[in-house]
């Protein structure tokens, strides 16, 4: 037979890998393996020559430290980007909000925690948005896609943690499709006036037909409902507890790769109408910029 | 002039060394050992891996290459631990699939070819279906690759000759016959 040249033989060989490229599965439940295993042998003592105390010790954080120190950096609405969307899975989206049952809602959240708080050799115990601590401000189902919107706020904190779970009706487990942690520091949250709404957190991730945009911010007293319009897609918010919600797929910003928004930073491509408690419907509505600390 | 990037520090602490090994390395580690064992045992092999990494976590190499190769060095021998059942096993054979994957295959990759190279492939022993997987399969160099084995580069690149020639033997064999 003809001689093969080394490289045609590799290459040959190659085709018949067995390994699998798609190792998303495996590394979940490692990741949930080893989170224990290490946690137990920090607590018991861990056998490097150091001599770590016992006491039961978080990993420092590893991959998501830019990811934080942008979040400090910001003093009004900043933006976060969180990893790419998936085009696909966004194809039951809403325009239109509908609600969302009491054990959809609690299944939606505590994955959203979980995925807000990352994987363990990534978390860190002075994250600017602490998933735990954070309460549920509000939740919507559009097709079978549930939006969460945690709240982590105090005298100097204003942050949001947003995410898109992928959850059928009554389902008992969940995919969160899209997580992302976006807000200010340094000062209280912002305040609506009566007959207004503050353009609270945004984010934005993805590129091309993946992108995925989120936001929420609080609304003032006498506000019934929020419709966004972003480049083309109208969107009825959800709002519930002096606060609005909504996301959908397509852009925030003009750009795909951006920085921290707010003073300085790009704006957003949106424009709003306003409807009121007594009915009246405020077109094109001007937002309350968000205060700064 | 243009900027320099400065190199990005280490991290300190044990916890913080571990968790970025297994960060970066996770995948690969997974890869390699689905190339060695049966899927129902990977899993458990992998994590045994890493937990003896983290208990020499003093002993990581600082260079990514070495520390690549000394993690793939501590999952073969927990693969080595796993299989073997009388006797010292002294290296570990590789699984390959019947049928090629979505590479894309010259026209000269003839089907019958194929399949003998898989008969061929078979046909090896242990030692050479190891020492091709490393370059082939793991895309490690002759440094990483005799880390891992414990044994010279010069050496890896001689039984990697070796092997290379005993495929083709086989193979010649297979198509003849």
């Amino acid at each position: 037979m003809k001689h093969l040249e080394d490289h045609t033989l590799d290459r040959m060989l190659r085709a018949h890998d067995a390994a699998t490229s798609d190792t998303t599965d495996l590394r979940r439940r490692l990741d949930a393996r080893l989170e224990v295993i290490i946690a137990d042998c920090a607590a018991a003592g861990p056998a490097p020559a150091t001599g770590t105390p016992a006491a039961r010790r978080r990993l420092a954080p590893a991959r998501l430290a830019g990811v934080a120190a942008a979040a400090v950096a910001a003093t009004a609405a900043v933006l976060l980007l969180p990893g790419p969307g998936e085009s696909a899975a966004y194809a039951s989206w809403t325009a239109t909000p509908q609600a969302v049952a009491d054990q959809d809602r609690d299944v939606a959240a505590r994955e959203c925690r979980e995925a807000q708080r990352g994987p363990w050799y990534a978390r860190t115990d002075t994250a600017e948005f602490d998933a735990a601590a954070a309460t549920l401000a509000l939740a919507e189902r559009r097709g079978d896609l549930v939006a969460v919107l945690l709240r982590d706020q105090g005298p100097t904190k204003d942050m949001s943690g947003f995410c898109v779970v992928e959850l059928t009706e009554g389902a008992s487990s969940a995919k969160v499709r899209d997580s992302g942690a976006a807000g200010s520091l340094g000062g209280p949250p912002s305040v609506a006036q009566p007959d207004s709404f503050v353009e609270g957190s945004m984010s934005q991730s993805g590129v091309g037909d993946g992108m995925i945009s989120m936001m929420d911010g609080p609304v003032g007293d006498n506000v019934a409902g929020l419709t966004i319009h972003a480049d083309g897609t109208t969107i009825e918010a959800t709002v519930d507890n002096g606060r609005y919600a909504a996301w959908w797929p397509g852009r925030i910003f003009p750009d795909e790769d951006t920085g921290p928004s707010g003073e300085g930073g790009p704006e957003p491509i949106l424009t709003y109408d306003l409807t009121l408690t007594d009915g009246t419907i405020i077109t094109g509505a001007e937002p309350t910029p968000p205060q700064s600390p | 002039m243009d900027a320099v990037p400065l190199p990005l520090p280490l991290p300190q602490s044990p916890e913080a060394r571990f968790a970025a090994l297994y960060a970066d390395g996770a995948d690969d580690v997974i890869r390699f050992v689905q190339r060695r064992m049966v899927p129902a045992h990977v899993e458990d092999v992998v994590a045994d891996a890493f937990l003896v990494a983290w208990r020499r976590v003093e002993d990581l190499p600082a260079d990514p290459s070495e520390a690549r190769a000394w993690l793939f060095g501590i999952a073969r021998h927990c693969m080595l631990n796993a299989t073997r059942s009388a006797g010292r096993l002294e290296a570990l054979a590789v699984r390959i699939a019947d049928a090629p994957h979505a590479l894309p295959l010259a026209a000269t990759d003839a089907v019958e070819t194929r399949v003998d190279l898989v008969s061929a492939w078979r046909r090896l022993d242990t030692t050479d279906q190891e020492t091709l997987a490393l370059t082939v399969f793991d895309e490690l160099t002759s440094a990483e690759a005799g880390q891992i084995l414990g044994i010279s580069p010069p050496t890896y690149r001689v039984r990697l000759m070796r092997a290379r020639r005993s495929l083709r033997h086989h193979l010649d064999q297979e198509l003849g016959s």
